[in-house]
């Protein structure tokens, strides 16, 4: 874990928004619940800092950044004229109608858990150990992977 | 009195049209029946009965009570019984005509009333009229023959005990034709879809299907009929039907792109008031940002709805389910007729969809 992964995993403590900034990157965590191994989280936000990647790259780079969530994300879509790209979990990993789904505009990636109901989607909470958060959030920042 | 064989015909076709009633919602909800599509029918597979017969084997093969088997043996190559149906079946043909008086009938779909605007017209040429002058193949035998009486009468030659009369050239009565103009509702229907990355395969296949329905409806409603497909992602081009259903994009979805051009189209090819102007969207509502979706619902108001007889916004669900566009075109055009929305989760819903869409005979 990188400095930003370090300072995140120090600053979780309980519930609430937790924020961690270094180098001219910040994390920010919606956090519902936290204990000594992992974390509940309902959103995560990684801002990698001015001009760190354009769409096409940050879109290329996501699925594998993401990797260590439990399910396998791919590319959705990627609309560099809009500014955007969208990764979720492979149509075939899909159970219950839920999903992973990030959304980068190249500087700034929003990851959270949704579930498809009758009448569209509902963010979920969903749970990683506090090694992974703080993995994937220096490798959406821009650290080598 | 109609033969025998027409007698059998008509109650085969009673027999496929019960059976396409029968199986209406699986026809509707798998492609089976589009793949087999001709210009003006469809095919639809039927189970066959085989029925039993002898087949003979090699002379020279031997047969009961030959050869070197011993008494209980096994029959050299005798396999299990299967436990399986046979898969036996053919194709009977029904009409596109008669495939929209079924969909008709088992989903109650009123007639469409066409918009009172102005209408085309088509010239078709009848047979009303009898002429003096014609070719053989028009003669008029009973005309002709009547013109023959009444000569033969008017010259005191015709002698009841005796009725022979031969036509002459001036007796020679032809079938003739005038062309009269008639009315004809002309339609011209734009197919709208989206094809981001979001859409996936079986969501296009759902689309396809359900346009197969809507065009038959549409097709035995309006004599003419013009259909455009527009596909879009971020931006929005016109396509032949073939690339409409198959062609993927990666983009994202940006609806007001799609608008805009549905929006050319029907301003320079179809005028409001000479056509039934139909718009059938389909989508996975995902679109891009809350700031395009109002100037979708800008452009709907101010310059699509005022041209069409029907708006018709189909949402289609995948794995990820479907966004928020049915609830903004929803809550947007609660009250307006002339828009129709449906949520089509699955194959199974492609049913209902289309009667939400054609049940109000716009």
């Amino acid at each position: 874990m990188s400095e930003l992964g370090g300072r995140l995993d120090r600053a979780l403590t309980g519930p609430g928004i937790v924020r961690v900034e270094h180098d001219g990157r910040t994390a920010e965590v919606d956090v519902v619940e936290v204990d000594r191994l992992g974390v509940r989280v309902r959103s995560v936000r990684v801002d990698a800092g001015p001009g760190a990647m354009t769409v096409q790259e940050a879109a290329a780079r996501l699925p594998g950044a993401l990797r260590g969530l439990p399910e396998r994300l791919v590319t959705v879509e990627v609309a560099p004229t809009l500014g955007g790209a969208v990764v979720r979990t492979a149509p075939e990993d899909v159970r219950d109608r839920e999903f992973f789904e990030a959304r980068t505009d190249g500087q700034v990636t929003e990851l959270e858990r949704l579930r498809a109901t009758g009448a569209g989607r509902e963010r979920v909470p969903f749970t990683v150990t506090r090694e992974v958060l703080g993995r994937m959030v220096d490798r959406v920042s821009g650290e080598p992977r | 009195m109609p033969l025998n064989i027409e007698q059998d015909l008509q109650r085969f076709r009673n027999i496929v049209k019960g059976r396409v009633r029968k199986d209406l919602r699986k026809f509707m909800s798998n492609g089976e029946m589009i793949g087999k599509q001709g210009d003006n029918f469809v095919k639809i597979p039927l189970p066959e009965i085989n029925i039993p017969r002898l087949r003979y084997g090699k002379n020279e093969a031997g047969g009961v009570g030959q050869g070197e088997g011993a008494d209980g043996e096994a029959v050299p190559g005798q396999g299990e019984a299967g436990d399986q149906p046979g898969e036996h079946g053919f194709d009977a043909e029904v009409s596109l005509d008669e495939l929209a008086e079924i969909l008709a009938q088992e989903l109650s779909l009123p007639r469409i009333q066409p918009k009172g605007k102005k209408q085309l017209t088509s010239v078709h040429d009848r047979y009303t009229g009898i002429a003096r002058v014609g070719p053989n193949s028009l003669r008029h035998t009973r005309r002709t023959y009547q013109a023959a009486l009444k000569r033969s009468v008017a010259a005191g030659a015709w002698d009841p005990g005796r009725p022979v009369l031969i036509p002459t050239r001036d007796d020679m009565r032809f079938r003739s034709w005038k062309s009269k103009q008639e009315p004809q509702s002309s339609a011209a229907i734009l197919y709208v879809m989206d094809v981001s990355g979001s859409m996936g395969k079986e969501q296009k296949e759902i689309v396809r299907l359900e346009t197969f329905w809507i065009d038959t409806w549409l097709r035995a409603n309006y004599k003419h009929l013009e259909v455009r497909f527009v596909i879009h992602d971020a931006a929005a081009k016109e396509v032949d039907r073939d690339t409409f259903f198959r062609v993927k994009e990666s983009g994202g979805t940006l609806i007001s792109s799609a608008y805009t051009l549905v929006d050319n189209l029907v301003r320079e090819h179809y005028p409001a008031d000479e056509w039934n102007i139909y718009v059938f969207q389909f989508s996975d509502g995902d679109n891009w940002s809350s700031s395009d979706t109002k100037t979708c619902l800008q452009m709907l108001r101010d310059r699509i709805l005022p041209s069409v007889n029907l708006f018709a916004y189909g949402q289609v669900e995948s794995e990820y389910g479907s966004g928020q566009f049915i609830q903004d075109i929803g809550g947007a055009f609660q009250s307006d007729e002339r828009v129709v929305i449906s949520r089509i989760p699955d194959r199974d819903a492609i049913m209902s969809s289309i009667r939400d869409f054609l049940g109000k005979g716009r």
